[in-house]
This record gives C-alpha cells, structure tokens and sequence, in this order.
C-alpha cells in the first residue's frame, strides 16, 4: 500500500508540530521516522493512522485521498510504545479483539476467530500464553502480543509508535529483527517511529530524519549515514566532533580527505561547519605533515575493544572526542597528559548558505 | 523459621502503627458495636426473634433495603454519567459543577430533607407537575428513594471521576484502530476497567442510604407498614424505652449491612486477583 503526504500541518496551541511535510511512502517498504523527541514523529504516525486530524493537508493512499477517513475505516495496524492491551481479556481475546468487534456481516465465525487466533500466536511464537492476562507476560510478551493484536485484521499499513522503547537493551535487540523478518514475510507497508538512530538504520529500508515539524532527509541508512543533508542529519547519527572557522580555496584543492556536500558559492571566508566521526582520527607520536593537530591526551576509557579518548587542542574549549581500537591505543605506549598528534581521515563540511537559514546556526 | 505475624518489610513502625489502628478502630468502631450486641442479648431467644420478625419491623427491612438498593442502582447510570462528564470534558463552570457534587456531604442532612419535602410538596416546585401526572413523592416510598438518591450521589461520582480520568487514553485508541464502533469500545474497553470502581460507588452508596434519617423522615410521611423506615423504628423504640429491642433492630440491620458489604468486597478481591496476578 503506497502512502503519499502532501503538505500536512499540525499544530498544538503555539507549537508547530509538523510543518508543511511531504513524503512518500512506496508499497512493501519498512521506513523509519527519525528524530528526537518534539521533532513531530509520532505526530505524522497518528495522523497517517487517522487517531490525529491535520490542520491542512493531505494523506493519499493508493492515490485515494483518506484524509477524512475515521480510524476504524483505515485498516491500519497500530502498535502503542507501552502495549495498551486490554488487562481484563486474555491474551487469546487480545488478539480476537478486532476479529469480534466486526460488524455481523463480515463478522468470521466461532471456528474461524479461534484458528486464526491461533495462528497469529504461533506467529509471534506466543501460542503457549493464550490463557494468561496480560499483567502475567514481561514486557517483550506484551509487545508481540500488542503486534499479533495489531496485524489480526489484516491491516494493509503497519504503524508502530516507538514500539521497543519501554523494552530492555537485549529484548530491543531481538525484537527488532524480528520484526524485520516478520515484515518482509507479510508483505506488508510498516512505518515506525524511533529516536534510536541504530534501531531506524539497522531495521529499515528508509530512514526519515524529522526536525522541528520538518523532515530533514530521507534516504536509505547508507545515504543518510555517508551523505547527511544537513549538520543536525550529521550531529543526530551518532557522536561527532565539531570545527567551525572559515573554508579556505586552498584546503579544497588540498582536500584529498575532505569532502564537500556543498560546493556552491565558496568564497574565500565562508563560514563552514567540519565534523569528524570519533573513529575518523589517525593517532600518532610525530606530525609526518602539516594535517597533523598537535593534542594532549586528558582522559582515557575503555569499552571492550574500543578506548574512548579526550583530547585537548590548544585555543579550543571542547575536548577531541577520539576512538581507537584497544590494540591501536597499547601499542602507541602512552598515558593520560602525553602530547599527540591527530590527523583527520575524513572531515565532513558544511558551508553556512545564507538562502538555507534551516541549519545555518547549527553547531556551537 | 519461628512464626512471624508481621512480613519482613523495610517500612518502620508496624508495632507502633498496628497497634494504633487496632486501638483506634476498637474504641470507635467494635466496643460501640460490642455494646450493641451485649445490650440485644439481654432478650431471650424467642423475644429476640419476636422482636426482630415483628410484621412492623419487616415491613421496614422491605422499604429501607429495597428502597437504599433502587437508589444505588439509579446512582449507578446517573453517578457514573456525572463522573464521566467531569473526567472526560473541559467546559466552562466545571470547577462549580465539581463542587455541587459534594454538596450532599457537606449539608446538614435535615436541612436536605426539608429542601427535598418543600420541593416535592403537592404544592413544590416539582411536586405540583409531578402530582399532575399521577406520581406522588413526598410521603410516599418515592419520596424515600429520592432522599436517598440525593445523599448517596457523591460516593458514586467521587469513587468512578478519577478511575475514568486514570484510564489510559491508548486503550480507547487501540481499541478504535481495531476496527470497533465507539459504543463497542464502550462496552468492551472502559466498562470492564470502570466496573471495579462501580460496584465500590454502588456499595458505599448503598451503605450509606441503609444509614440515612434525617432527611428520609422529613419526606417519607412515616407511616408504620408503608413509609416508615428501619432507622426511624429504632429512634421510636428508644423513645418508648424499650432498648433491648432497638438494639436488636439495629443488630439485625448491621449483619444484613456487613454481609452485603462483604459480598462486595469478595466480588472486587475476585475480580483483581483475576486480572492482574
């Protein structure tokens, strides 16, 4: 089922909730809704599942306008981040919930609800707890018991609210495969909403980076990862280290590593954001050249096989975030205070473009 | 492992704090009540027994119990309609509509009854319309049931308003994405989580009618066999000196009174134990 937004606004009170977003969503994708919280993520799932009104706007499906549609005439499938299961049914009239409450024409008959129940349980691979309440099953029980809810009336879009974010780190791990293979076994179009920027990257076909009401970027994880639109796209996936001074010509000319997503307009003195990833740094004793940043090392920290490194440059206030491998870090034979040198592998830049005034006060 | 009444637990003062209740709840609630059963047993058995089934006594038993159920059953829809317009709606002068509630708690129950009596006169303001159409009120076990509808009100509106406002607005969105009309997720969602709270509204309602006199007396008329209520019976026998046989009234009332409440209690212990282990 392909999904098309046209121009949808939102507003709560003063607060711009989303603001003009278009998007489309082709049938038989799993797409992640990315950002942080108050980026209006969860506000675009709920009108696409018709539980909130746009203010302007339109929501397409399959070329039909559904804008109007109430909730129980979109056949959708929603999955709460805190499961909303009925406490007082079983696990088994859980999931028979939408079955039993269709009209009495198409209502399935006795027979039908309880293989079909079945079946979704066995689905989930929870056929054993049919008898129990939901009180009784840990919080991962719940969520696949909330989805095998969700997907017992056949829904042509699934839409999952956060749905690993009350769970614990391994649970989440588990659960989020899972879905990935549930998913591409059903066939169906799923959306999801995440402030976990490994969960979208890792789970889905296409990120869709939100901020402010806006969308930021859409693209497939690898695009989103290795080609960010903006700096907030760049700063959200992950820890990163920020420069901010001029771009000068002869850096571009020089800048084997460097790459440039904007190259419009460089005069001499343009303002410009670099970003360097943690792991994007070359650590050594000498400088072999005039790349190399002369640091000193002021906190080391080691996390299985990576040691996170502080490193302080001189005439700047933020410490160097670096990470080398365990092996890398011994073998260089220092301690915290020895004086460093750092190269960058790849720096990342963003010009400030007076026309895109969206990101030109990132940074800090 | 020797016997140990109290579970080990990390909150202080069990002793001081369980003594205390116990104390406190034997001076106000058992010696009174202690009283009450020493004071009816100075009636032999058959006395005891001749008082208590005495056609009079019966005849009151009928229209105090029948009349306190009628008025819980109907603050049952309208206690429940209040609380859910409370919970669920923002409008204006809701804070006033908030406080109007309370106000049969707060009222001296003889002041409520001639409020309700002049109201409900041949000549009151509802009484007139009313008696036009065929339906008497004051004086009649009408009127009784409406006295106890007045006073009973709050405990049913106080004890469903915050189980409604609690509930989870997801159950109602999950239930509406399912596919199920609003009166199904009614039916299906918010009742069931609301029937605790209304079998506790309709208890204490219930409970609080059985006790009610001094509103009642003004409206109901007192008449011995049709209007006249249990508490009422009690105050007479008093006045007539006959002591033990009040007591034996009221004993009598307060087993029925204790085993209903009971029964209630035993119904919500069943229904939590089934939902959430």
């Amino acid at each position: 089922m392909s999904i098309k937004i046209e121009n949808v606004r939102k507003s709560f009170g003063n607060f711009h909730a989303l603001d003009g977003v278009n998007l489309e969503i082709p049938s038989g994708e799993l797409v992640a809704l990315l950002g942080p919280s108050g980026s209006g993520k969860t506000t675009l799932l709920r009108i696409l599942a018709g539980l909130e009104a746009a203010d302007s706007g339109r929501i397409l499906v399959e070329g039909r306008d559904t804008t109007e549609d109430h909730v129980r005439e979109r056949q959708v499938g929603f999955v709460f981040q805190h499961y909303a299961l009925f406490r007082h049914l079983t696990i088994f009239e859980n999931v028979a919930y939408g079955l039993r409450v269709k009209p009495r024409a198409t209502r399935p008959d006795k027979d039908y609800i309880h293989s079909r129940v079945t079946e979704l349980l066995k689905l989930v691979q929870l056929d054993w707890l049919g008898d129990r309440y939901p009180a009784q099953l840990s919080g991962g029980q719940r969520q696949r018991i909330a989805l095998a809810r969700a997907l017992a009336v056949e829904p042509r879009l699934l839409l999952l609210d956060e749905p690993f974010g009350a769970l614990d780190a391994k649970v989440r791990l588990e659960l989020r495969h899972w879905l990935r293979r549930l998913h591409d076994d059903l066939g169906i179009t799923s959306v999801f909403v995440t402030h976990d920027q490994e969960e979208a990257m890792e789970v889905s076909d296409r990120v869709v980076i939100l901020n402010a009401g806006q969308i930021e970027q859409v693209g497939t994880p690898e695009e989103v990862y290795d080609a960010p639109a903006t700096p907030f796209v760049h700063e959200f996936l992950g820890l990163t280290n920020l420069f901010t001074g001029h771009l000068r010509q002869e850096v571009l000319a020089a800048g084997r590593n460097v790459k440039v997503t904007e190259e419009t307009a460089l005069d001499d003195k343009q303002g410009a954001h670099a970003y360097v990833r943690p792991y994007d740094f070359e650590v050594s004793l000498q400088a072999d050249g005039e790349d190399y940043i002369p640091a000193e090392l002021r906190f080391a920290q080691t996390i299985g096989n990576i040691v996170r490194l502080q490193f302080i440059i001189p005439g700047r206030e933020e410490p160097v975030r670096v990470e080398l491998e365990k092996t890398k870090f011994r073998a260089l034979r220092v301690g915290i205070g020895a004086k460093l040198f750092l190269k960058p592998r790849h720096v990342q830049i963003f010009v400030k473009d007076r026309k895109d005034a969206a990101w030109a006060g990132t940074g800090s | 492992m020797p016997f140990s009444f109290k579970k080990r637990s990390v909150l202080p003062g069990f002793g001081l704090t369980f003594g205390y209740t116990l104390f406190y709840l034997s001076l106000i609630v058992l010696i009174p009540i202690g009283a009450l059963f020493l004071k009816s047993s100075t009636l032999t058995g058959s006395e005891f027994w001749a008082t208590v089934t005495a056609p009079r006594v019966l005849a009151s038993y009928r229209i105090t119990f029948g009349a306190a159920f009628i008025a819980a059953f109907f603050n049952l829809f309208a206690g429940l309609l209040i609380a859910w317009v409370l919970a669920r709606y923002e409008f204006k002068g809701k804070s006033i509509l908030d406080a109007l509630v309370d106000l049969p708690f707060a009222l001296p129950t003889a002041v409520a009854g001639i409020a309700l009596t002049t109201v409900f006169s041949v000549n009151g303001w509802l009484g007139k319309p009313l008696n036009a159409l065929g339906i008497h009120v004051s004086y009649t076990p009408i009127g009784i049931i409406v006295a106890m509808i007045f006073i009973s009100l709050p405990f049913m509106v106080r004890t469903v308003q915050p189980v409604l406002e609690d509930l989870e607005k997801e159950l109602e969105e999950a239930s509406a994405t399912l596919g199920a009309t609003r009166l199904q997720t009614f039916r299906r969602v918010i009742l069931p989580v609301l029937t605790p709270s209304l079998f506790t509204g309709f208890a204490l309602g219930f409970a609080r009618a059985l006790g009610e006199y001094g509103s009642i007396v003004f409206i109901a008329g007192n008449m011995p066999m049709k209007t006249e209520i249990t508490p009422l019976l009690i105050i007479t026998k008093l006045e007539q000196y006959q002591y033990a046989e009040a007591t034996a009234i009221a004993a009598v009332t307060l087993i029925i009174s204790f085993v209903l409440l009971l029964f209630i209690n035993w119904v919500q212990w069943h229904n939590r134990r089934k939902y959430s282990l």
